[in-house]
């Protein structure tokens, strides 16, 4: 399907330039809209600052200290530039123009300014204390000017500048978001494409080049297409006429032969009996007919799960970035139980509920069918949303967030096994490659719209955008087809036993890929950057929209690098060495916070941890089945997979829980450093476990 | 193929709205946040002039709840800027010993005002409000220690007035884009769309061609290539085939 992926780059890359386009002339309208607004605005405030420089010169005046011999000005003039750090040049002039004291540096002309008549008129008018502040722009400053006069007579005027470039900065503030909302409009457009067209587009293409190799085979036999899922209904029109004429043609002669087998025998055509022979030989090698409505295959049904996925999912990612601060603030005390750990119980409860109901919900899936499932667990994470914007304290908010949980696990579920129900055993890395792929672009998007949402509107304003969003999600679901899951998907969530379980963790092969390797990364993975750097950015000043920013950046890295490893993974040595060296490698970005406390190392240890898990994760997954051969002989491979996810996923619950504890002992630098620490080093032992547990392979017995 | 370009638009439309609506918004708020961070800075600009004069007067040993001057000053203080409805002094425990407005120094200052200011320390406090938000810094004596808080009363009503005057010209700027840009993007979509069409169109005239040699050849180009030629061959073959039993039946029907 590469000509369709050329047709998606193509139609994506126009798009996205056409975007840029659009946020560069959106960037200078609203440039020009703001210095046109701002500018009176900032001549006001200028005004206030320059009255306080007034009304000291006036009481020092007022003391008989001369005009011209007044001290400390420059220090009072330093006062106002760290008051009010846009300031860029302040003088004070006689009653000439003439500079007395100045400051900074000072705009082009703007000696020339101070004498001309219209400032030096100022000094004149009948009430110059209470003369109304306007900028004028001198050289590269706008420059405020407020005459300096007693009852008696004027005696200067106090002229400050601000640079015109105070816009730029304000627009050039504004730059990293639309960066993001161009990266995000670029998954949204492929997002978009695919739901909108591409997904039917592939069928069709998939649909014709069947047709026409079935064709070259020889099978004629036509088949009726849906027209409403079909994006080449002429094409398939012209291809059934094609195959309809030889088909008639066929059955045309068949008829004649018949006919002509019905007259008497004296009466019959000579060829007839070698056409009749030729007509069987014909049907031998070719296939004739209609084989009635083509129904569509499962992997066609597939795509359709995308869409729903990815606005669901979206939803939840929205919250990533400001979750931890919203709970601080609806903070009440729990005995027994210190702040720092009550902040991460909501996430840790969400990840335990997840954790525990997939395979409860797998097999209520089995009853209710994949469409109902994904659609009531919408309904209740929407609610969960909606209740969670309007949360008293952070008790009710648990409630709320369980509720959240739920409705994740449910839609997660149904549509893990809707992909695997529709996908053939030798689709199914690119089945859930399709499935992961929602996940990831959701990732992409979810953290960092959400981080300039609450930023701009409110944390509560963005979880009742989120619940939109997961009733929104209804809608795309209940586009899909109604199926209830098969035997493959109702084997894989079959509730694991207690016995199981306690087998699995007995088994030191099973501990080493789940205990060294799993459960350590996703602690990092919800510690780090669920709960450590939303709260972190807020500690040193930083605003929600940069968390949302950097969690953006460790999606982008898994999108980018994770498809890479997986051709990598090709022998044991090599997966050892990618889940060891990813783990490893996603430790040190947790150690790296020692070197400094910054955005930038921040960001730093994020995209390690996000290449870290990238190296890691597919190999990980696999190595289950390499090292656990007995495990899964003995108990299914359904089995094996199911405790391993499970601990997985508690290991998603513990995260933000250690990071709290830590954070509550060592505050947060540390609390990264050590989780980081202690992955490395679950890295390094699981490399050295592996290695010896191949050595000890490979000895004779 | 018309439903597809139908789709195409949408999608334009569609990310063209989310992009250039997303920047709208977030320029507007950035306005938002902005103006409203130089109004208060210009309030507690105004706020600090009267705090230098309040100095003034407790470095000359007057009591802090006994400057005579002090009324006219907060008086002339909010007349020199339109935007501050009131200027008003509480001591530590809310009592309100100074206002522009007199009736307010039989109520003590709001707990929220008291709150923000304990809150904030020696730095700069804001409580927004309905109708009028209040900005506040607080007074220290000689020693260093807080006396007490001044408040500057703000019109909610200007910022708000300013915030939709740019609210518009924002809205109207990004109309203006998400219009040009989404007919843009449509136009560019539809030219990419374009070559589909093209490739689709080759495989059409394949199946229409009557001539069997052009059949094939066209066939080979374009969309399906090699699929599409064997196709084409194939059926040719199997009409020749059957056209060539006919042919026998009614030749050796007419000897």
């Amino acid at each position: 399907m590469s000509y369709l992926r050329g047709i998606y780059l193509r139609l994506a890359g126009v798009l996205t330039l056409v975007v840029l386009a659009a946020l560069a002339a959106n960037a200078m309208l609203s440039h020009r809209a703001f210095e046109r607004t701002l500018a009176p605005e900032m001549a006001k405030k200028i005004a206030s600052v320059g009255a306080s420089i007034r009304a000291l010169v006036l009481t020092a005046v007022g003391n008989d200290i001369d005009f011209t011999a007044l001290y400390g000005v420059d220090q009072r003039f330093d006062e106002v530039k760290s008051e009010a750090p846009e300031v860029s040049y302040i003088a004070i002039t006689d009653e000439h123009g003439k500079i007395l004291h100045q400051r900074f540096r000072p705009p082009a002309g703007a000696t020339d300014y101070f004498r001309s008549p219209g400032v030096l008129a100022q000094l004149s008018a009948p009430d110059p204390g209470t003369a109304s502040a306007t900028a004028t722009r001198v050289g590269d400053q706008y420059v405020v000017s407020l005459p300096i006069v007693t009852p008696e007579r004027p005696l200067g005027t106090v002229h400050i500048g601000v640079d015109v470039r105070f816009v730029d900065d304000i627009v050039l503030d504004m730059l990293l978001d639309v960066v993001v909302v161009l990266v995000v409009s670029l998954f949204f457009t492929l997002e978009l494409l695919h739901f909108m067209f591409g997904a039917r587009l592939e069928a069709s293409l998939r649909a014709l080049v069947e047709a026409f190799e079935r064709g070259a085979r020889g099978d004629f036999a036509t088949r009726q297409t849906n027209q409403a899922e079909s994006v080449f209904d002429s094409l398939f029109q012209l291809m059934n006429g094609a195959l309809g004429r030889v088909n008639a043609a066929y059955a045309a002669l068949a008829r004649d032969i018949e006919n002509g087998k019905r007259v008497p025998a004296h009466e019959r055509q000579p060829g007839l009996a070698h056409a009749g022979t030729g007509l069987q030989q014909l049907g031998q090698r070719f296939r004739f007919g209609d084989d009635g409505p083509d129904a569509a295959s499962p992997e066609r049904l597939l795509s359709k799960v995308r869409a729903p996925l990815f606005v669901f999912i979206l939803a939840e990612e929205l919250t990533r970035p400001f979750l931890p601060t919203y709970v601080k603030e609806l903070l009440v005390p729990l005995p027994g139980l210190a702040p720092e750990v009550v902040v991460a119980l909501p996430i840790a409860l969400f990840m335990l509920i997840v954790a525990l109901g997939q395979p409860f919900f797998g097999v209520y899936c089995g009853r209710a069918g994949y469409r109902r499932t994904m659609m009531i667990g919408a309904g209740i994470a929407a609610a969960g949303f909606a209740a969670t914007a309007l949360a008293a304290s952070v008790l009710d908010l648990l409630l709320w967030r369980s509720l959240c949980a739920l409705g994740y696990a449910m839609v997660f579920v149904a549509a893990q096994g809707y992909v695997l129900d529709h996908s053939t055993t030798a689709g199914r890395v690119r089945s859930f490659a399709l499935f992961v792929g929602a996940i990831m672009a959701a990732a992409i998007c979810g953290p960092s719209i959400g981080g300039i949402l609450a930023d701009n509107i409110g944390e509560r304003s963005t979880f009742a955008i989120a619940a939109l969003l997961a009733l929104g999600s209804i809608a795309v679901i209940r586009l899909m087809p109604e199926s209830r899951p098969g035997r493959a998907a109702a084997a894989e969530t079959r509730l694991p036993r207690l016995r199981e379980i306690s087998s699995l963790m007995a088994n030191p092969r099973f501990m080493a890929v789940t205990g060294l390797a799993a459960m350590p990364a996703k602690i990092l993975l919800t510690g780090v950057c669920f709960y450590l750097v939303p709260l972190y950015m807020l500690s040193i000043g930083e605003n929600q929209a940069m968390a949302g920013r950097i969690l953006m950046a460790y999606a982008v890295i898994m999108v980018l690098i994770a498809p890479l490893t997986p051709p990598l993974a090709t022998t044991r040595e090599r997966m050892h060495w990618l889940v060891g060296g990813g783990l490893v490698v996603s430790g040190i970005g947790g150690l790296l916070m020692l070197a400094g406390g910054g955005i930038g190392w921040v960001l730093a240890a994020v995209m390690l941890i996000g290449l870290g898990q990238s190296l890691a994760i597919s190999a990980q997954s696999a190595l289950v089945a390499d090292q656990c051969e007995e495990a899964i002989a003995q108990l299914g491979e359904g089995t094996v997979y199911g405790v391993y996810r499970l601990l997985e996923r508690i290991g998603n619950a513990l995260g933000p829980i250690i990071a709290g504890t830590l954070v509550l002992h060592f505050d947060y630098r540390p609390s990264f450093v050590v989780i980081g620490a202690a992955v490395a080093l679950c890295g390094a032992i699981f490399m050295t476990v592996a290695h010896r547990n191949s050595q000890l392979a490979l000895k004779p017995a | 193929m018309e439903s597809t370009q139908r789709r195409m638009i949408i999608v334009a439309v569609l990310v063209c709205g989310f992009a250039v609506g997303m920047a709208g918004l977030l320029n507007y708020f950035k306005y938002r946040t902005t103006v409203h961070r130089i109004v208060t800075e210009r309030i507690l600009a105004t706020g600090r002039s009267v705090e230098h004069s309040i100095q003034s007067s407790l470095l000359l040993g007057l009591q802090f709840g006994d400057i005579g001057t002090l009324p006219g000053t907060l008086e002339r203080e909010r007349a020199a800027d339109d935007v501050i409805t009131g200027i008003d002094v509480f001591d530590m425990e809310g009592r309100v010993l100074y206002s522009t407005d007199r009736e307010r120094t039989a109520h003590p200052a709001p707990a929220t005002w008291l709150a923000a200011g304990k809150k904030a320390g020696t730095g700069a406090w804001i409580v927004p409000g309905p109708v009028e938000s209040a900005a506040g810094i607080s007074i220290e004596n000689n020693f260093g220690l807080t006396i007490g808080y001044l408040s500057l009363r703000y019109s909610n009503e200007r910022v708000q007035q300013s915030a939709y005057e740019a609210g518009r010209q924002i809205a109207i700027a990004s109309l203006a884009v998400f219009a040009l840009a989404a007919a843009l993007s449509s136009f560019a979509l539809l030219a990419v769309m374009r070559r589909l069409r093209r490739d689709v169109a080759a495989v059409e005239s394949a199946l229409r061609a009557v001539d069997p040699v052009r059949a094939s050849a066209a066939a080979g180009r374009g969309l399906f290539g090699p699929a599409l030629q064997r196709f084409v061959e194939t059926i040719r073959a199997a009409e020749t085939e059957i056209a060539g039993l006919r042919a026998r039946m009614q030749r050796d029907a007419s000897r």
